[in-house]
């Protein structure tokens, strides 16, 4: 529609969400006319579901490859912007101007710098189930869909930071070397892990693990064991090293005091940044409170040694014996020489219980007691030692003194075990070691013995009360019950505190009340700058990887202080944090926590060595796989390390655009059923009951199998298949039929058959089958005649054979008869349903949606949405085909054109081309390029070896071989080679010009080569398809084909195309509802359109349309129609018009009018057929002897008119209708469906019940036919008592004349029972047939017709209203039968078609056409009849005083068939391109001679 | 089949005669099937709903009254479940079973209880003042109550005996012999087609131990899913079959003054018929009451005052009895009169015209079906007409 002028300019530019074959097509159309297309996606890619499919009907041609070039197409138009992974969050604005916010999810990777190289996903350790191939094969996380998607760039499946990950306070990437070790690549594990932990084989011991407490796995069963993973990395590689700095040294020397985690971690972090650190070690030992506090039988200490001499490997120097302060290396002079100080002194003073008898001897300090032992010899403490508390070191310092000689070991703890803060493990581990605990018992008093020492401890029970600060219930002491326990020795191990006494105070440095170093807890920052802080000195005793954490802040904050950056910026994730999303665990299977093997603990307590053995490669790898992968992405970088582009990139986040648009075309597809829900049928637990998407993939080549048909439960080979139909279709859910199951179950049903060979049993079980479109009906004969078992029953359950897994299917045969087959396969037609948040899409686009929950959209504006401005294609306004689906899309994009034909190309930018480059003269150098086509050709011919053949071929300078020479990133690939290897000739050996030249040749014209300078070999179709069980002949023939390329290659020349300036006006032949859209449509983007209508009334059949199925008025609508070509300036209208003959080309016809006697010439650009059809007029079931026997047409137009028809004889007995389908439809002569007389009928009974409840109407039928929504009419006709009674082709009904009336006979076909039903009235169904002047026309435009008499697309399924002639369109009944709402969708799409050659000046003409040359022509003629499109004429002339004949050929109309070069016995004309040398070299080359 | 023979006239009035008889919703069927293949009941010579819902729908009336299936069909209601359009087949067979009761019924009173509440209820109420009446006037004009002797434990029963049992017998062999007729009836409308059966009569006499054998089991009922159903419909019927056995021939054993002690098979014998009888129709009415399961979504009048009925019968039954044995003389008369009162109307209308007919119907059917099939398997005809025609 013309927008209202007075409104600002409308924005040249429209949004196309979803990326299918629909949303494709609108934005090619678009972008075609000059309007800018954003192009959005929820997914990774654009394609949709037709991007699964394998073969399409009913031409069997491979999906992919007939949508591939169209995919390239629009990734590399200049005027489409794809947007994936991003969805439409609000849309404001009016029509003409709507300003659209887009949230796009983060792809993890670069669009512009990933080059689809796929060694990333190479390098990932995460399986997934692969979305394309419905879950059937695995993908990695890292991931394209499908290799020739569109954008051709991986993205990464990335939920989060694993809770692992997230738990810990260094945030130590667990998932990330879990998942490496499960697939057995240890050391990128080690890499992994040493990424963020320099000290591994310590953290895999003595940590205290937040990651495994917060592994979603302990939820489900037992926590993943991540230490002991990790330890067994460290134990794996026991001379493992640490990275060196990857960058240059700096000049900043750092000083570090004390030499525990987070000393080390701090100085290490440092050193990998450049700067030379040095730490500063009190003790003789370097490790800090690890190797003075931890027992060596839990952490040896040799390893500790080791980890320290990494340290000292990459450089950092660690000094020993060093303390700092009056007695040693004066603070001032570490500030004076340093650039940054890093206090981390730890908190080495023990806690005092402050009671009676403290001071006594034999009584010591945990800490005291463990450096003793670890420093010195172990020397028993006592043979009765008590150990007082319940912490890991009390514990530490029970096992110590067991194994240093005690004889009896208890622990005194003043809770219970629950209350314990030691790791259970460990308490578990001391129990089995002997040693005893005391719990509810707090000291009261030591008590000395005769020597002084202490003798024994006065105790108090205690219980339990209320809880304390800590969240644990404090102990309270139980009045009058102490006891005493006799002792030798007393190790007290109630905490620690930092020796800021010796330090903090005289340095200057604030403490805390709680005698600690005041430090800020984000940055580390002392009161003193460049001083800074951390560990147990700051924060009281803790555990190591907190120590960790303050040496990676502390390495953090003196970095930035250095740098002079803000130190606190972005720092909130530092440390724990819990993760937001939830991971759902259903279905995971139960599989506890693998054991790690431990010493006997008979004899372990006696010695130091270590406790735990730690894990072999074996339990490792299954202890690994128990990961749940929660984050899905691990983290790992492994895709980082792999990615030579640097286009990984995990900092991504969700991004928000805003677009300014004109327009809106909504096409986000379907989703298909989930057969779950029905239960009965074992979808999900049956393994071998697939869905037939499923099946698609499995048939696939591309597929989970490679191609080869194959049950998913076991992978044997299916023998027999049964397809169900209407799962999820047709139902009281789904009271619409999904319009494409019936021609899918019967294409899979052929294919699968071609793969697994004749003796395959395929039975499809249906209730009517639905072959209703062009080609179909024919198509499904071909099935039953390879064999293909139609069965006439719903079949509501499945069963399973338990032992061999095949499936048993009970159905009704005839007379009802139950029967039963087993199956080895069982395929569910999944219907379609609207797309799963469609509630939300129409909420945001504003848009209503119908009863089943589809887009509304109305009959006579078929792509038009409720909203003003948004537009709708595909399955989402109803369930339907592809052609259906690239009609809608291209009628929704006429509309956008229309109502943008104001701002039309002002957003699109020119293409520019490199200046080709001038090869004149030039030795022959050419580039051959082979595909693998997946495993098309890789499967069977041995492409590599093809390759070295190509490279031995004379001229042939450079040969490779690609796994999909189509794709993206293969043709950025063959432009570099064409300018490093300086070709200037190309030969690719791939699939067929029919579909792939142009792309090719487009790549050479963009590396700057004139695009004719390229040659192809179809190795697929002619080698590795027709030879498929022959690789070596196939491969062989390959050879062949390519050395025939290449011999003509070499010989190729540059050609020019020549350009045609397009008239803006088009013709438009037939004045029906279809001719009548096309024209407006035209016209109201501005350009002339000429209706030649043979009528002297526009209006066609839809004149004798008075009502439709869903209550429209199409008499009103074509008096609209009708008023608006009239009163449109820019439409011509011929009426009583004929064509007496039209000449010219794309851009430039001329055609001759003969109306109402007067004759016309009209000159136009391009040319829309829309000339309609005709009811069949049947001579069978008395029609036309007896009145009573009519058409549905003809009972229309008495039912317009009132009830007279119906009208009771007066007796008061209501009249009985019976309607005969399929007249002149489905028989010989018209093997084709009607497709609109199930529904005309179904319409005109319920007109009947409408007007007359009481009539009663019987339906004759062979199948019923309502596909989509109309379905629900075919249901209301049911309960409104319309009764349908099934005949078989075989014996059709008889009508006969009795007395009164008439006498209708059918067999029911259910009960398989003839009955005799006495009419009043006899409808015929009568089918449409093709026009007799489509002949003419056909020749006119030198288009063709099927055999049926109706006008033959370009393509079935992709160019459905296109021709194999360009500038030529076709729409409506001309095509074939449709609905009224079908035809005007086809009439809009003509037009949207048209108007991408419209809206250009001028268009390249093909340069592969024929050249005469004159010296040679005789002016014999021959060619001139041969010539198919009359292209050539003879000229005679005077030439140096005799007469010259010579022959001219006509650009613009020849075709560059070559039938004319064959004929003339001169070489006085040629085909460009195909010249007879070029030919005669391919010879050749093809026989081996010279 | 060709067109040309044996053709069946649709009568397009059929439908609207079914559907007289309750809700017959089953025009959304598309003929998929799915019912009949989710019955367990279903056989090769005996197939339904889709048949027996198609012939209703095409007016195919004689067919239809000649088709035994309906009576196969135990109302489990899978059907229901599984129907894609939700179109009720076992609702829908409910409703051919009234018609068919109905049609079978020579005198049309049949039809008209079926078809009209009020009709229904009216007879019912009918029979039931007609009882009342009729004991009145025996204690008025025929036996005075004599009040002395009701007051004691000697309740004084014998002088009834005589003419309870002629009114007993009167009333239990009416509708029997009505039964009987009817039972000529379905012969002659499913077994007799055009006059000639063409099956021998040994088929018939090697299949009547069917008929007995599926009046005393019930067994096709073990076939429906819901195993429990059976257990209460058998308890019923035997329960039933049992109280009446005892009515009819055990009168005067079983109906006296003397107090027998409880060991005595007088007095368990019809306890435990009793409580068979009240276990199934609790079992049916706490069913048909919660109206939840799909089988009793939808709930006929007369399918819960049949119940009904019975339940009081028993309840009064067992009140005279408790009374009798408790020594209330009076108490256990008038009880007695409400006993017969409510008995009388159970065994005339329920029996004769009623819900309660299928007890004969059912077996029968079966019966026929079987013999039907052992005369197809006897004679193999070469092109065998589909049954049921």
């Amino acid at each position: 529609m013309p927008s209202d002028t007075s409104k600002v300019p409308p924005v040249g530019a429209a949004l196309v969400v979803g990326g299918g074959i629909g949303g494709m097509q609108a934005a090619l159309d678009l972008a075609g006319a000059g309007i800018k297309v954003y192009l959005v996606d929820c997914k990774p890619a654009i394609g949709g579901v037709m991007a699964q499919l394998d073969k399409t009907f009913p031409t069997n041609d491979c999906a992919m490859c007939t949508m591939a070039p169209r995919l390239v197409e629009i990734g590399r138009h200049k005027d489409i912007q794809i947007l994936t992974l991003s969805e439409v969050e609000s849309i404001a604005g009016v029509p003409g101007n709507f300003s659209v916010t887009i949230r796009k999810q983060p792809r993890f990777v670069n669009e512009s710098k990933c080059t689809g190289c796929a060694a990333c996903a190479a390098e990932c350790p995460i399986q997934l189930p692969s979305e394309f191939d419905c879950g059937l094969a695995a993908r990695e996380a890292i991931y394209r869909p499908f290799p020739q998607a569109v954008p051709n760039v991986f993205s990464i499946s990335r939920r989060g930071t694993p809770p692992c990950e997230a738990a810990c306070p260094v945030h130590q990437d667990g998932q990330g070397y879990v998942a490496l070790i499960a697939q057995e690549r240890f050391q990128e594990a080690l890499q992994v892990i040493l990424r963020d932990n320099p000290l591994p084989s310590v953290c895999g011991r003595v940590c205290t693990h937040p990651c495994m407490t917060a592994c979603t796995r302990g939820g489900v069963d037992d926590p993943l064991n991540l230490p002991a993973l990790k330890r067994f990395i460290t134990d794996y590689f026991p001379d493992y090293k640490l990275p060196q700095p990857k960058v240059p040294d700096r000049l900043e020397r750092i000083a570090i005091i004390g030499s525990g985690p987070a000393g080390l971690v701090c100085a290490y972090r440092l050193r990998q940044q450049g700067y030379q650190t040095t730490v500063f070690e009190a003790a003789s030992t370097a490790g800090g409170m690890l190797a003075l506090g931890i027992p060596s039988f839990r952490l040896p200490r040799k390893l500790l040694a080791a980890e320290v001499d990494r340290m000292r490997a990459i450089g950092i120097d660690i000094k020993l014996n060093s303390p700092i302060g009056p007695r040693g290396i004066p603070f001032e002079d570490l500030r004076k020489n340093f650039a940054a100080v890093f206090i981390a002194i730890g908190a080495p003073v023990e806690r005092r219980l402050n009671i009676p008898g403290e001071d006594l001897p034999g009584i010591s300090g945990g800490v005291e007691f463990l450096r003793k032992v670890n420093l010195g010899k172990p020397e028993a403490p006592g043979q009765h030692v008590l150990v007082i508390g319940g912490g890991n070191s009390a514990l530490d310092a029970a096992r110590t003194a067991l194994r240093s000689g005690a004889g009896e070991v208890t622990i005194v703890y003043r809770r219970t075990r629950a209350e314990m803060p030691a790791d259970p493990r460990e308490v578990e581990d001391a129990e089995r070691e002997g040693i005893k605990l005391m719990f509810l018992v707090a000291p009261k008093s030591f008590k000395a013995g005769a020597d002084g020492r202490v003798a024994a401890l006065e105790c108090l029970k205690m219980k339990l009360g209320p809880p304390d600060s800590s969240g644990r219930p404090a102990p309270v002491p139980v009045p009058d019950s102490e006891f005493v326990l006799p002792c030798d020795a007393v190790i007290a191990t109630i905490g620690q505190s930092p020796d800021v006494a010796a330090l903090g105070e005289r340095l200057g440095l604030e403490t805390t009340k709680w005698g600690t170093l005041a430090a800020d807890p984000l940055t580390l920052e002392t009161g003193l700058p460049g001083v800074f802080a951390g560990g147990d000195c700051v924060t009281g005793p803790d555990v190591v990887i907190n120590a960790k954490l303050a040496g990676k802040k502390a390495a953090i904050s003196i970095n930035r202080w250095l740098n002079k950056q803000d130190l606190r910026d972005g720092r909130e994730l530092e440390g724990p944090y819990q993760t937001e999303y939830v991971v759902d665990t259903t279905g995971v299977l139960m599989q506890r926590q693998v054991r790690m093997q431990a010493l006997d603990p008979a004899t372990r307590g006696r010695t130091f060595a270590e406790v735990h053995v730690g894990y072999t490669s074996q339990e490792a790898v299954a202890e690994a796989r128990r990961c749940l992968a929660c984050g899905i992405c691990s983290d790992c970088h492994m895709c980082e390390t792999a990615c030579q582009a640097h286009a990984i990139e995990y900092w991504q986040r969700e991004q928000k655009l805003e677009l300014n648009v004109g327009a809106v075309i909504l096409a986000p597809g379907y989703e298909l059923f989930d057969p779950r829900v029905k239960k009965d049928l074992g979808y999900g637990r049956f393994p071998n009951v697939i869905t037939s998407l499923e099946f698609e993939r499995i048939l696939s080549a591309s597929g989970p199998f490679a191609g080869h048909v194959l049950r998913p439960g076991d992978h044997s080979q299916p023998k027999r298949i049964a397809f169900l139909q209407c799962i999820g279709s047709r139902d009281a859910e789904h009271d619409y039929c999904s319009s494409v199951c019936c021609m899918y179950a019967t294409k899979e049903a052929i294919m699968a058959k071609e793969h697994l060979g004749e003796a395959l049993q395929c039975d499809i079980f249906f209730m009517d089958l639905r072959a209703f479109s062009k080609g179909f009906e024919q198509y499904y004969h071909r099935a039953e005649d390879l064999g293909v078992r139609y069965i006439r029953s719903r079949v509501p359950a499945i069963e399973e054979v338990p032992g061999t897994k095949n499936l048993i299917v009970r159905y009704l045969g005839e007379n009802d008869r139950k029967l039963s087959a087993e199956y080895d396969l069982v395929v569910l037609s999944v219907g379609m349903q609207p797309p799963k948040d469609v509630d939300k899409i129409a909420e945001r686009f504003g848009v209503a949606l119908n009863s089943f929950h589809f887009c509304e959209t109305s009959s006579f504006q078929p792509a038009a949405s409720s909203r003003e401005g948004i537009f709708v294609a595909g399955p989402f306004g109803e369930p339907k085909d592809i052609p259906e689906t690239v009609m809608q899309a291209s009628a929704a994009a006429s509309q956008v054109l229309c109502s943008l034909s104001d701002a039309r190309g002002t957003l699109i930018t020119p293409k520019v081309y490199p200046p080709e480059k001038d090869i004149s003269g030039q030795e022959p150098r050419v580039g051959v390029f082979v595909c693998h086509c997946g495993t098309n050709i890789g499967g069977v011919v041995d492409v590599p070896a093809v390759v070295e053949y190509a490279k031995t071929l004379p001229n042939v300078v450079y040969a490779e071989e690609n796994l999909y020479t189509c794709s993206n990133d293969t043709q950025d690939m063959i432009r570099g080679q064409i300018t490093e290897h300086e070709l200037n000739r190309v030969v690719v050996a791939s699939c067929t010009p029919r579909t792939h030249e142009p792309l090719f040749r487009n790549t050479l014209r963009e590396a700057g080569l004139n695009p004719y300078l390229f040659e192809m070999a179809n190795i697929r179709d002619q080698c590795s398809w027709v030879h498929m069980h022959e690789p070596e002949k196939a491969t062989a023939k390959s050879k062949d084909l390519v050395r025939m390329a290449v011999a003509k290659a070499r010989m190729l020349q540059p050609l020019y195309r020549r350009s045609v300036a397009i008239n803006k006006s088009g013709l438009v032949i037939g004045g029906g509802i279809s001719g009548m859209t096309a024209a407006l449509a035209l016209a109201d983007q501005g350009f002339d359109a000429y209706v030649v209508e043979k009528e002297n009334d526009l209006g066609g059949h839809l004149k004798n349309v008075q009502y439709t199925l869903n209550g429209g008025n199409p008499q009103d609508e074509l008096k609209r129609v009708k008023a608006r070509v009239r009163n449109n300036r820019r439409i011509h209208v011929f009426n009583d018009a004929a064509i007496e003959s039209i000449d010219g080309n794309i851009g430039d016809f001329r055609t001759k009018i003969s109306a109402n006697g007067a004759s016309a010439e009209v000159s136009h650009g391009t040319v829309i057929v829309a000339t309609g059809a005709k009811e069949y007029s049947p001579n069978e079931y008395l029609y036309g002897q007896d009145s009573r026997v009519m058409t549905q047409r003809e009972l229309e137009q008495h039912l317009a008119s009132g009830k007279a028809l119906l009208a009771s004889n007066g007796k008061g007995a209501p009249k009985t209708v019976v309607m005969i389908q399929c007249v002149g439809s489905r028989e010989d002569g018209h093997p084709y469906c009607s497709r609109v007389c199930c529904s005309e009928a179904i319409k005109n009974a319920l007109k009947i019940k409408a007007l007359s409840p009481e009539t009663y109407v019987y339906v004759l039928y062979r199948d019923i036919r309502t596909y989509g929504f109309k379905e629900s009419y075919y249901t209301d006709a049911r309960k409104r008592g319309v009764v349908f009674v099934r005949y078989d082709a075989s014996s059709k009904p008889e009508v006969s004349q009795n007395g009164r009336g008439l006498n209708v006979c059918v067999v029911d076909q259910t009960l398989n029972m003839p009955l005799k039903i006495s009419a009043d009235l006899v409808v015929l169904s009568a089918g449409i047939h093709p026009n007799e002047g489509n002949r003419e026309i056909a020749q006119f435009l030198k288009v063709p017709l099927n055999s049926e008499g109706f006008f033959l697309e370009a393509h079935m399924k992709l160019r459905p209203v296109d021709f194999m002639t360009d500038g030529v369109f076709l729409c409506g009944l001309a095509h074939s039968p449709k609905t009224v709402e079908e035809s005007i969708l086809q009439a809009q799409a003509a037009a949207s078609r048209a108007s991408t050659i419209l809206a250009q000046d001028r268009i390249e003409m093909e340069a592969n056409i024929s050249e005469v040359v004159d010296e040679n022509c005789d002016g014999c003629a021959y060619c001139v009849d041969t010539c198919p499109f009359k292209a050539i004429t003879l000229l005679e002339y005077m030439w140096q005083g005799a007469v010259k004949k010579v022959v001219d050929a006509n650009e613009t109309v020849c075709k560059g068939c070559g039938c004319c070069e064959a004929t003339c016995p001169k070489k006085g004309i040629f085909v460009r391109g195909f010249t007879l040398d070029q030919i005669e070299a391919q010879i050749h080359a093809a026989l081996g001679v010279q | 089949m060709a067109v040309g023979a044996l053709q069946v006239q649709a009568d397009s009035t059929l439908l609207a005669d079914i559907r007289r008889y309750g809700t017959f919703d089953s025009a959304a069927c598309y003929q998929c099937g799915s019912c009949t293949l989710s019955c367990e009941l279903v056989s090769d010579s005996a197939s339904f709903p889709r048949r027996s819902i198609r012939m209703a729908l095409l007016g195919l009336r004689g067919p239809l009254l000649a088709s035994l299936e309906p009576w196969v069909c135990h109302d489990c209601g899978d059907c229901s479940t599984v129907c894609p359009r939700q179109a009720e087949p076992r609702i829908s067979m409910a409703t051919l079973r009234r018609f068919l009761t109905a049609q079978y019924d020579w005198s049309g009173i049949a039809s008209r209880l079926l078809r009209s509440k009020a009709w229904y209820l009216g007879s019912l109420i009918f029979v039931g003042v007609l009882t009342f009446l009729l004991i009145l006037g025996y204690h008025l004009w025929k036996v005075p109550m004599p009040v002395s002797t009701l007051a004691t434990t000697d309740l004084g029963l014998e002088h009834m005996f005589p003419i309870i049992i002629y009114y007993t017998l009167i009333v239990i062999l009416v509708p029997v012999a009505l039964l009987l007729s009817r039972v000529y009836r379905i012969w002659r409308l499913t077994m007799c087609r055009n006059g000639d059966t063409g099956i021998p009569f040994s088929a018939y006499a090697a299949q009547a131990w069917t008929y007995i054998y599926e009046s005393v089991t019930q067994s096709l009922m073990r076939k429906c899913p819901q195993k429990g159903r059976w257990l209460g419909h058998w308890l019923l019927a035997f329960g039933t079959v049992v109280m009446l056995a005892i009515k009819t021939f055990g009168l005067r054993w079983f109906q006296t003054d003397n107090i027998y002690p409880f060991y005595n098979p007088q007095r368990w014998v019809g306890y435990l018929a009793a409580a068979f009888i009240l276990y199934g129709i609790g079992d049916i009415l706490a069913g048909r009451w919660r109206a939840l399961k799909e089988i009793y979504k939808e709930t006929k009048f007369n399918d819960l005052v049949f119940p009904v009925l019975i339940v009081l019968v028993v309840l009064s039954g067992l009140t005279a009895h408790v009374l009798r044995y408790a020594g209330f003389g009076l108490g256990c008369h008038y009880a007695y009169a409400l006993h017969v009162i409510f008995a009388t109307p159970l065994l005339l209308i329920e029996m004769s015209f009623g819900k309660w007919s299928h007890m004969v119907y059912r077996p029968l059917a079966l019966y026929f079906l079987a013999v039907k099939e052992r005369a197809a398997q006897q004679a193999p005809a070469p092109e065998a007409v589909p049954h049921a025609i």
